[in-house]
């Protein structure tokens, strides 16, 4: 330890280097094997909505990370063409596979054959395998799946994604599935799919979407997670329900609401244009998140006011901030005020877009976003900050790369203290006692500042 | 990103090769996690044990001066924190909202030690466990000056000694403490200040044998 030598306390700092580490992997492992049998012993309805049976995966998880192995071992992919059969369907799978995308989208070629594409932000994981083909589910973001792979051969059995409470299923086809708070949005490409959505009345309804065809509803996802339902992701609703005659799904939009769930958004702009007040006036009555970011789309299109627009999502930013629509919107003002080179604006949305966006599609990419724009701002001791902050959240984020990149930027302009050099870059440990001490005093400078002896 | 038994990523090799390592789980963020968790995701629960549970051990063990129930603690706040993961409203904010649990958990011990103290139900002395609390790399200087420092944290309020710790063993930012101590920022500033003033009144320098203040 070291002491103070300046100012009136005198007090020893005391380095992290001094200090045992009580979390080795020995005692890890310890915790863990008391830690699963509670676990198990609480059950499956435990707050994550955990499955019970899967606690051995767990179990057996966290042993090989403790071991440093790699949890499922690595299969070789098999051959396309070796039957078709899907490896998640072998007796043994275990659900837990998961697709996800970092920063960048990500293309998985599927067991059996079929392609995945994950866009960025996203997460899918593999529930199972039925007798109805390789079943996947959206845990958040935007996926593409197709049954044909790259080589042009289309598996055997069918693909499922289930979205919350909604399946989308296709033999020959490729749909595009987005999930945006407790709505999905699902567009078929090529070939055809059949959808099963919740509803109120008839408790599931089934349909087939064509090529080009799209629709968005409601998937009830909250309520799958907290009250598990019968058709609860964890037990999706069996297709053979399709004895029922399928209600036509696509609906023609009567309003320009519809029109925005179609994604017409010329169209709902034709609406609200022949509306008293037009554009403007429906983003100054707007009474919703969802009603305010349909305006928004529809003004943002061809031929629209931008004006209205920025007012729609700047009302959705401050009067509905706890909707899951308010990242969103924040982002949008980001991106149309860096259009519009008002440099200021957007950084102040980009910070309300990181704030906003805690279950966002992608927290990690705003703020990597926010470093980025704040570097261009060229305030330095903003990107050390939140350079920090999010090596201290995200220690294997994908911008940790580029984050450096900055820091060694900086740290090369910045003059040393004695003007000869440049200073080093920051070590992203502490905060050095640039803050006022307690009860106004200086304070001794944090643990891994200063070298200790 | 994120890799799967069986699955191999299309952009290397459109069926992958076999030999390709999986990517990892391990490279998704907590709230990635926390959402995979969310919707049962055995692997990504296990994840989110492994990467904090260090942390956690540490918090515990600083916070206490003792390593004597740390695993207790770290194990009743996983079942705690896994427990009520669907209302966490920030997922990104996992590790600080575990850290909290724990130091809850750890000053209801710390407290609960001091009753039975004052009721005569405890140890009436309870000697600093340098051992628990000082590296093997730490020198008898080091050792001694933090033997010290937990001695004169027994002697202040838990919830001063928390709020000190946090700050100067932990190293926390202000936020940061506020947030792990579940206190506002004026308080833990309190806090840190009225431990500091008792520190630096009493703390003795082992080499000169002389008080610091």
């Amino acid at each position: 330890m070291s002491y103070h030598a300046p100012g009136p306390i005198k007090m020893p700092i005391i380095v992290p280097e001094d200090l045992r580490d009580h979390g080795d992997e020995a005692r890890v492992a310890r915790v863990w094997a008391r830690l699963e049998p509670s676990l198990a012993a609480a059950g499956p309805h435990r707050g994550a909505g955990r499955r019970a049976a899967g606690w051995p995966v767990l179990c057996a998880a966290a042993a090989a990370l403790v071991l440093g192995v790699g949890i499922g071992r690595w299969s070789a992919p098999r051959a396309e063409g070796s039957g078709g059969a899907s490896l998640l369907a072998e007796p043994e799978p275990g659900p837990g596979a998961v697709f996800a995308a970092g920063t960048q989208e990500m293309s998985y070629a599927l067991p059996g054959g079929g392609i995945l594409t994950v866009a960025p932000g996203s997460i899918v994981d593999a529930v199972g395998s039925g007798g109805d083909g390789l079943v996947l589910r959206l845990v958040r973001g935007e996926v593409s799946l197709s049954t044909a792979s790259a080589g042009g051969e289309r598996r055997a059995t069918r693909l499922a994604l289930l979205v919350g409470q909604a399946r989308v299923s296709t033999a020959a086809g490729s749909v595009r599935v987005r999930l945006d708070g407790d709505a999905a949005l699902f567009r078929v490409t090529d070939g055809s799919a059949e959808l099963s959505v919740p509803d109120a009345e008839l408790g599931v309804r089934h349909g087939v979407l064509g090529a080009n065809e799209q629709l968005t509803v409601p998937v009830a996802l909250r309520a799958s997670r907290l009250e598990p339902s019968p058709h609860s992701p964890d037990r999706p609703p069996p297709l053979a329900h399709r004895a029922a005659p399928p209600v036509p799904l696509v609906e023609q939009a009567g309003d320009w609401r519809g029109r925005c769930q179609a994604f017409d958004y010329a169209g709902a702009q034709q609406i609200l244009k022949g509306q008293p007040g037009g554009l403007a006036g429906a983003a100054a009555a707007a009474g919703n998140a969802g009603d305010l970011m349909c305006i928004a789309d529809a003004a943002r299109a061809r031929g629209g006011d931008a004006a209205a627009a920025m007012q729609a999502l700047g009302r959705v930013v401050t009067e509905f901030p706890d909707s899951q629509l308010a990242f969103l919107a924040a982002q949008s003002l980001a991106q149309m005020h860096a259009k519009a080179g008002r440099a200021d604006e957007e950084l102040r949305y980009l910070r309300r877009y990181w704030d906003l966006s805690p279950t966002g599609d992608s927290a990690q990419d705003a703020l990597c976003t926010l470093i980025a724009a704040e570097d261009r701002a060229g305030n330095a001791n903003e990107v050390q900050r939140l350079a920090q902050q999010y090596r201290a959240q995200y220690p294997d984020g994908p911008c940790l790369e580029q984050i450096d990149r900055l820091l060694a930027e900086i740290a090369a302009k910045a003059p040393a203290p004695d003007g000869s050099a440049p200073a080093g870059p920051p070590t992203g440990q502490g905060d050095g006692g640039t803050e006022p001490g307690p009860e106004g005093q200086p304070a001794p400078p944090a643990p891994g500042g200063a070298p200790a002896r | 990103m994120s890799g799967a038994r069986g699955v191999a990523p299309a952009k290397r090799g459109l069926a992958g090769e076999p030999g390709d390592p999986p990517a990892d789980i391990g490279t998704l963020g907590d709230e990635m996690l926390v959402a995979l968790a969310l919707q049962g995701h055995d692997r990504a629960t296990g994840l989110l044990y492994r990467r904090h549970a260090p942390f956690a051990l540490n918090l515990a063990a600083h916070i206490a001066g003792s390593t004597q129930d740390i695993e207790d603690v770290v194990h009743d706040a996983y079942l705690q924190a896994l427990d009520g993961l669907s209302t966490l409203r920030s997922p990104r904010a996992f590790r600080t909202w575990l850290g909290s649990i724990v130091v809850h958990l750890v000053r209801t011990r710390l407290r609960r030690g001091r009753l039975l103290r004052l009721l005569g139900l405890g140890r009436t002395d309870t000697p600093v466990d340098v051992q628990a609390i000082a590296s093997d790399s730490a020198s008898p200087q080091a050792c001694a000056e933090l033997a010290q420092i937990y001695a004169l944290l027994q002697t202040v309020s838990v919830q001063d000694r928390i709020a000190w710790t946090l700050r100067y063993v932990e190293g926390h930012d202000l936020p940061a403490a506020a947030e792990l101590a579940g206190c506002s920022l004026a308080t833990v500033k309190r806090r840190i200040g009225r431990a500091q003033r008792h520190l630096e009144r009493h703390f003795v320098t082992p080499s000169r044998g002389e008080t610091r203040s």
